[in-house]
């Protein structure tokens, strides 16, 4: 190999496609919100449920919410049903804490709540509203960082503020015949080393979650085989094997 | 040497993806002598260097290639429910539109570059397997 000639070219690729490499951090931190809402979607079919979107714009685009601004109504949403019972999706929902007396409010990178929970919408103040904790059923966090240890600490402590009988006591009645997943994080990065013994330790804890690394690898499988199951689905914290 | 020659070539490119391959080609090059083992190689500095040279070029392509598979891939499987296209902020992706088009033709573009290189293939390998073929004279 010449690596001369090898750095000549795409050092020459670099400069010739320069301007649209400078939207590529801008894209990547988008098209992660993609990721977790499109799987989250997809999980909920693959459990069984018709979803379909929601709130779209006009010639069928979906308005996703990025970040903490803006009014939730104001954006699409994927609603989910099966058997009379329904469930919406939410991308960057501000949730009040289950704790409450705080008024702490974390925005949740997807957020799975009751049908017309929007309706509960409460006001922090005069340009912000959130969601009271009990309307949220589960969630997930996105990254595109590798799995380490203080992201897995992290994570928890969000568990912890949102929904802390994931960590502390039982799952709610029918949340798994419901096909519900248990509260994720997702990475498109790897679960790094000493990360694997944590994770594998979380069930004899207790400890009711899901670490999903490598989920753009995992959108392509879904995409590629339309049997494949959910990787949110059961069998609860894993992902060991991606 | 080629640590520096990885960082020429990165000169162009924004720096959020110079320290995405330069930081991981960096944790790689901590593992060489591990990765050699496994490979069943000798370590030795010089081809050490190239495999991690090698290793910058194939973060740098998994980037690019998974930006526009994850695209294509989520607006594929959305599209199926009816949504067809999706906007976050001022920016719109559907299958047919400029911005699609431009992730695509970047990735078709370094495919090619890749391809015209012989290193496509390595593209798609583990390190070891890396180490191994660079090993052979690759």
């Amino acid at each position: 190999m010449d690596v001369e000639r090898v750095t000549e070219a795409l050092r020459g690729f670099g400069e010739e496609h320069r301007q649209v490499l400078t939207e590529f951090p801008r894209r990547e931190t988008q098209l992660l919100e993609l990721v977790a809402m499109t799987l989250a979607a997809i999980h909920y079919e693959r459990q069984g449920y018709a979803i379909s979107p929601r709130n779209l714009e006009a010639a069928g685009t979906f308005r996703m919410k990025l970040g903490s601004s803006g009014d939730p109504r104001n954006f699409s949403w994927w609603s989910v049903t099966r058997d009379g019972v329904g469930f919406e999706i939410h991308a960057n929902l501000p949730v009040f804490s289950f704790y409450g007396a705080d008024n702490g409010v974390y925005v949740v990178d997807i957020s799975i709540v009751r049908s017309d929970a929007l309706r509960h919408l409460r006001r922090i103040d005069a340009r912000r509203v959130a969601l009271p904790n009990g309307e949220l059923l589960t969630f997930a966090e996105v990254k595109k960082l590798v799995i380490y240890p203080m992201l897995l600490a992290q994570f928890l402590g969000i568990v912890h503020e949102l929904l802390p009988r994931f960590l502390y006591g039982r799952r709610p009645r029918r949340f798994q015949d419901d096909g519900h997943f248990d509260p994720a994080l997702m990475s498109i990065a790897y679960l790094q080393g000493v990360s694997r013994g944590i994770v594998r330790a979380y069930p004899e804890r207790g400890f009711r979650v899901k670490i999903l690394p490598g989920c753009d690898y995992q959108i392509s499988r879904l995409r590629d085989d339309p049997g494949a199951p959910s990787p949110l689905g059961r069998g609860a914290v894993e992902g060991l094997a991606t | 040497m080629s640590r520096a020659k990885l960082e020429a070539l990165l000169a162009p490119y924004p720096w959020a993806m110079r320290e995405r391959v330069l930081s991981y080609v960096s944790s790689v090059d901590e593992s060489l002598p591990s990765i050699f083992s496994e490979a069943g190689v000798r370590y030795d500095r010089t081809l050490g260097d190239l495999t991690a040279f090698v290793v910058g070029v194939r973060k740098l392509w998994s980037l690019i290639d998974g930006q526009y598979a994850v695209l294509r891939h989520s607006l594929d499987l959305i599209s199926e429910q009816g949504v067809a296209a999706v906007r976050f902020g001022a920016s719109v992706y559907s299958r047919d539109n400029m911005a699609f088009r431009e992730v695509q033709e970047l990735r078709d573009s370094l495919r090619i570059i890749l391809a015209q290189q012989e290193l496509l293939d390595l593209m798609y390998l583990d390190l070891p397997e890396i180490v191994r073929l660079l090993s052979d004279g690759r």
